[in-house]
């Protein structure tokens, strides 16, 4: 069922394009991951569907069943002077939700004990826990999260990593913008990669994350080889540059069968090396 | 309690700048008037404490409060400029308040300063005009002072906060509020050199002449002088605007600046 739909968002500030012509749909339970460089154009793209940026062309629409979002953007935003517990009963005013509920949340990201800290006084890291209690506070059904570990370390990015797979347990539908594709990879079902303001890739994580099985080969008799590969059809794509030859090994065809097709034309292999390519160089390479 | 009201309260009861600076006004506000109070000259023929009592004292305290507008402003100013330095308007936002909604709770905010600064006033001039007078018969009369005292407020303020939603930094919004009133009056000055009355119509004189100083002639008890007070008041005085018209005036102004705040305020992003 579709809980967000975008269609058409621009956004320009001035000669720089945020976000160009962006269209996509999040369905209910999604942990859709907006995957860019720093600039792509993800936090325009957050904030607009959010309401705090106003898009020069397109629109967005959320599902009417949505009636809680819980959202940080960038970084996070409180009164220095407050307490935290005040803070979140700001927060909980807002949402309308009852101020018994702080404590729970405040408990789920390790803040308890400091709740008549003022805000001033919290490390970047404890802050980002704070803006994670925020969005938490109402139990909201979806999570907007725009680079949820920013300042945390390494046991606050599992514990951040632990709070959103929890939510996403139970149903809950979570939009998640980060550069860092880890981050994306653990914890998101799908994926669009942004460059530019625009959308490069989007879909299931498992299709992205799919490794592409490339083979280099090469024999004495290249030109035979070749030929013979490309006639069989059996694999998903032969190239040739040079004195290497690539094969794309598809889904269904593994080495092995290469190795027995070139010893059935009677052919031997002076090279045969397996060529992987992860999610990490396939984002890279589309980034570039 | 209304929601968007307790939002504000939550943030105003914390800040320390807050009762810091109604801290010092006050102070300051009861120890002028005390200190004016107890002035008392005993000259033949003028009576100083006419303005102590009712009903003059309406006037003279809705002047002497209109002193302590700016910092109703500089509240004003500090609690709209910390939501977008702090980036908290943004955060309301995204917590689901719409901007509508943000804008209401800042205009509840400046009732409620209005209406605490009314009920100050009244009660100032209450028990002043109380323990000067004999007897209430004239209590209502000018009592509409204290009322107009009341736009005063809400019309500065709305300056405040229409300066404050344009350029969103404390500092600037300051400047730019005082700037303002200076450069209005220059510009009043070159008007009345010019002998023109448009400087009748710019928003702070506009403002100002709901609450003005009592009349001298008010102390003058000699008829003889009196008259000739008001003789060369009459000869020299420059045109002044009738009173209900600087009223509408005045809603004009804080309607006009209000409207500009709310649809800057929806225009721009968070």
């Amino acid at each position: 069922m579709k809980i967000l739909k975008i269609e058409g968002i621009s956004k320009r500030y001035g000669v720089n394009q945020a976000v160009k012509d962006l269209s996509l749909t999040i369905n209910r339970g999604d942990v859709y991951g907006f995957l860019g460089p720093n600039g792509s154009g993800k936090t325009t793209t957050l904030g607009i569907i959010l309401g705090v940026i106003r898009p020069d062309s397109g629109f967005y629409e959320w599902s009417e069943e949505i009636n809680s979002i819980g959202a940080l953007l960038e970084t996070p935003n409180f009164y220095p002077y407050l307490s935290l517990q005040k803070n979140l009963e700001i927060t909980a005013l807002i949402k309308q939700v009852d101020f018994s509920e702080i404590d729970s949340v405040l408990d789920k990201v390790g803040l308890l004990n400091r709740r008549f800290s003022k805000y001033y006084s919290l490390s970047l890291g404890m802050k980002q826990r704070l803006a994670l209690a925020n969005v938490l506070l109402g139990n909201p059904q979806v999570l907007v999260l725009d680079e949820p570990t920013n300042g945390l370390d390494p046991q606050g990015i599992a514990d951040v990593r632990q709070i959103i797979n929890d939510e996403a347990k139970l149903g809950k539908t979570i939009i998640l913008a980060s550069h860092l594709l880890s981050e994306v990879e653990k914890t998101c079902t799908h994926v669009a990669v942004l460059k530019k303001g625009e959308i490069l890739r989007n879909g299931a994580i498992s299709e992205l994350l799919k490794v592409k099985r490339s083979l280099i080969v090469s024999s004495d008799e290249n030109e035979r080889l070749f030929e013979l590969l490309v006639r069989s059809g059996l694999f998903k794509k032969v190239d040739k540059k040079e004195d290497t030859i690539y094969i794309d090994l598809g889904e269904n065809m593994s080495t092995k069968e290469v190795n027995e097709f070139a010893f059935k034309h009677n052919i031997v292999l002076t090279r045969f090396e397996m060529l992987e390519k992860s999610l990490e160089t396939e984002f890279l390479n589309m980034v570039k | 309690m209304n929601r968007l009201l307790k939002i504000e309260l939550t943030k105003l009861t914390s800040y320390s700048t807050f009762w810091i600076l109604t801290g010092i006004a006050l102070g300051f506000y009861v120890l002028i008037l005390y200190a004016g109070a107890q002035i008392n000259f005993n000259i033949e023929g003028i009576d100083l404490q006419v303005y102590l009592r009712f009903p003059v004292i309406w006037q003279s305290i809705a002047y002497y409060s209109s002193w302590f507008n700016l910092l109703l402003a500089l509240l004003i100013i500090i609690l709209t400029t910390n939501d977008f330095v702090f980036r908290t308007v943004r955060q309301h936002v995204l917590d689901g308040l719409n901007k509508q909604e943000i804008f209401i709770s800042k205009l509840q905010l400046i009732l409620l300063f209005a209406v605490v600064a009314f009920a100050v006033n009244f009660l100032a001039g209450f028990f002043i005009g109380s323990i000067f007078t004999d007897g209430y018969n004239s209590f209502f009369n000018d009592f509409y002072f204290v009322l107009v005292y009341f736009i005063n407020v809400l019309g500065i303020m709305s300056i405040a906060l229409l300066i404050s939603i344009l350029l969103k930094n404390v500092g600037a919004s300051i400047v730019v509020f005082i700037g303002m009133y200076i450069f209005e009056l220059i510009l009043r000055g070159y008007f009345a050199l010019m002998h023109l009355n448009f400087g009748q119509f710019l928003p702070f004189k506009v403002f100002s002449n709901l609450c003005p100083a009592p009349s001298l002639k008010k102390m003058i008890s000699d008829p003889l002088i009196k008259q000739s007070i008001e003789q060369s008041i009459q000869t020299s005085s420059n045109w002044e605007m009738p009173v209900g018209m600087n009223v509408a005036f005045a809603l004009l102004y804080t309607t006009l600046f209000l409207y500009l705040g709310y649809y800057l305020f929806q225009k721009r992003d968070l």
